[in-house]
């Protein structure tokens, strides 16, 4: 059966072994091989392989002997990168918060079968064309548990110790995929819930445009657009639309901030800036210290209003409809902003002056 | 316990042990470690500590033609290795006194 190796072949095959090692410490090692192995081979008619094992076994257990070390075979890349990973865990192991993460990690195990299996299941889901972060019908779901069963079950039997070599690599893969679905998931779910809670419709008319995430200036948010003339002059009831038309809104309730509904007419337009604002908590009581839940105001504050005057609503509307500014169709609580000091403020309060806008 | 574990950190003194009494050659060694107890002792073993105790110096080696087999080369040993068998003697053996007494109860029961 096995091909009966003469004392010269079996060192041939024990010398190609120890290719790697440097020529002079493999001359010197392997220069009495030929006639050792001869002396072997005459005490005895059991082939050489019999006695001594594969040529392979014996390089290694020279190579052990000689260089006083363990075996240094060469070693694959992965096995290089291996050997530099479980190098620097040891290290890591030094440090407590690092040993108690990896005592735990394995109690994790179960959690991340059944995410693998669920982001699994997706994947296929949305590649038979029902997307989404959640199954969307019984069947979906049907299918989500199935999978997810079986993920954990491949993971009970592969920490048993059951999985072996031909089918490490396909589990592999599926982690690495079931990893990167979870994270296009977050990062999808994210994106779906910044969509749920900013744009909002208008009735009829197109969804306006949220600029509270478009840009930021000195860390806060924007709640409101001062426009000026390129004179300075401050400009009112200037309507923002983007390039498709639809309006331009900020959201100043996230600022604690609401805009300003006059008595009379329709409601502000909102994205007709400057927006006229009232701090929240500036409202949220009347006389009696009941609630209001959102007061009206009239188109024009008295000259004498403080701005609590919200607080007291006027009865004095006179002058309320004012026809000015062209483009104007309905009352504004006219503030007028100024570019001194900190417009966002002065914008919140109403103005004690009439309007001059032109 | 696996013997040849415990094998491999003594065969240095094994083999410089065999030499002290008289030079040997690479399958000589072999078998008088086997004849002395040592079954398991593996002849690549002793064939590549041969050879490094050659290279550390602590051996020397001479070629002895023979008639009917192939030129076989003796090993025995110098000064050097002479003061490492001694050194290595005498660390196994008070090793192998703390052995003993620590496995003095356990042999008793």
């Amino acid at each position: 059966m096995t091909p009966r190796m003469d004392p010269h072949e079996y060192a041939r095959a024990v010398r190609a072994e120890l290719a790697d090692l440097p020529a002079k410490d493999r001359d010197e090692l392997l220069e009495d091989l030929d006639d050792h192995l001869a002396e072997v081979a005459a005490e005895s008619d059991t082939p050489l392989e019999e006695r001594l094992g594969s040529p392979k076994a014996y390089a290694a257990e020279l190579r052990a002997a000689y260089g006083g070390r363990p075996a240094r075979t060469r070693r694959s890349l992965t096995g290089r990168a291996a050997a530099v990973l479980g190098a620097a865990h040891g290290r890591l192991l030094r440090l407590t918060p690092y040993r108690q993460l990896v005592t735990f990690l394995p109690e994790l195990r179960p959690a991340w079968w059944a995410m693998r299996g669920y982001a699994l299941a997706l994947v296929v889901l949305s590649a038979v064309g029902s997307g989404g972060v959640v199954p969307g019908d019984p069947v979906a779901w049907v299918f989500t548990l199935l999978v997810i069963w079986a993920s954990v079950w491949l993971g009970r039997r592969t920490v048993a110790g059951v999985g072996s070599g031909w089918r490490r690599t396909p589990l592999i893969l599926a982690n690495a995929a079931a990893a990167w679905a979870v994270l296009v998931g977050v990062a999808a779910a994210d994106h779906t819930g910044v969509y749920e809670t900013t744009v909002r419709y208008d009735a009829g008319g197109p969804p306006p445009v949220e600029v509270r995430n478009v840009a930021t200036f000195d860390g806060g948010g924007i709640y409101n657009i001062l426009p000026y003339a390129a004179d300075g002059t401050a400009l009112t009831d200037v309507r923002l639309y983007d390039q498709d038309g639809r309006p331009i809104n900020v959201d100043p309730e996230l600022y604690g901030k609401r805009i300003v509904r006059p008595c009379a007419g329709e409601p502000p337009m909102t994205n007709s800036y400057p927006l006229p604002l009232r701090d929240v908590t500036e409202t949220a009581f009347d006389e009696n210290g009941l609630p209001v839940p959102v007061p009206c105001e009239s188109a024009m504050p008295a000259p004498s209003a403080s701005p609590e005057g919200a607080a007291e609503p006027s009865a004095n509307s006179t002058g309320s409809t004012e026809p000015s500014g062209g483009s104007s169709s309905e009352p504004s609580a006219d503030p007028s902003p100024e570019p001194s000091g900190k417009p966002a403020k002065k914008a919140a309060e109403p103005s004690a002056r009439p309007s001059d806008r032109r | 316990m696996d013997s040849s574990q415990l094998l491999k950190g003594v065969l240095d003194l094994a083999v410089l042990a065999v030499l002290d009494g008289r030079d040997s050659y690479g399958y000589d060694v072999v078998r008088r470690l086997r004849e002395a107890g040592l079954d398991d002792v593996g002849d690549a073993s002793v064939y590549g500590t041969l050879r490094r105790l050659f290279k550390a110096g602590a051996l020397t080696s001479y070629v002895v033609a023979s008639d009917e087999g192939p030129h076989r080369k003796y090993y025995g040993l110098n000064d050097v290795g002479r003061t490492l068998l001694s050194d290595s003697a005498r660390t196994w053996t008070s090793f192998a006194a703390t052995m003993d007494g620590l496995l003095k109860e356990v042999g008793a029961g």
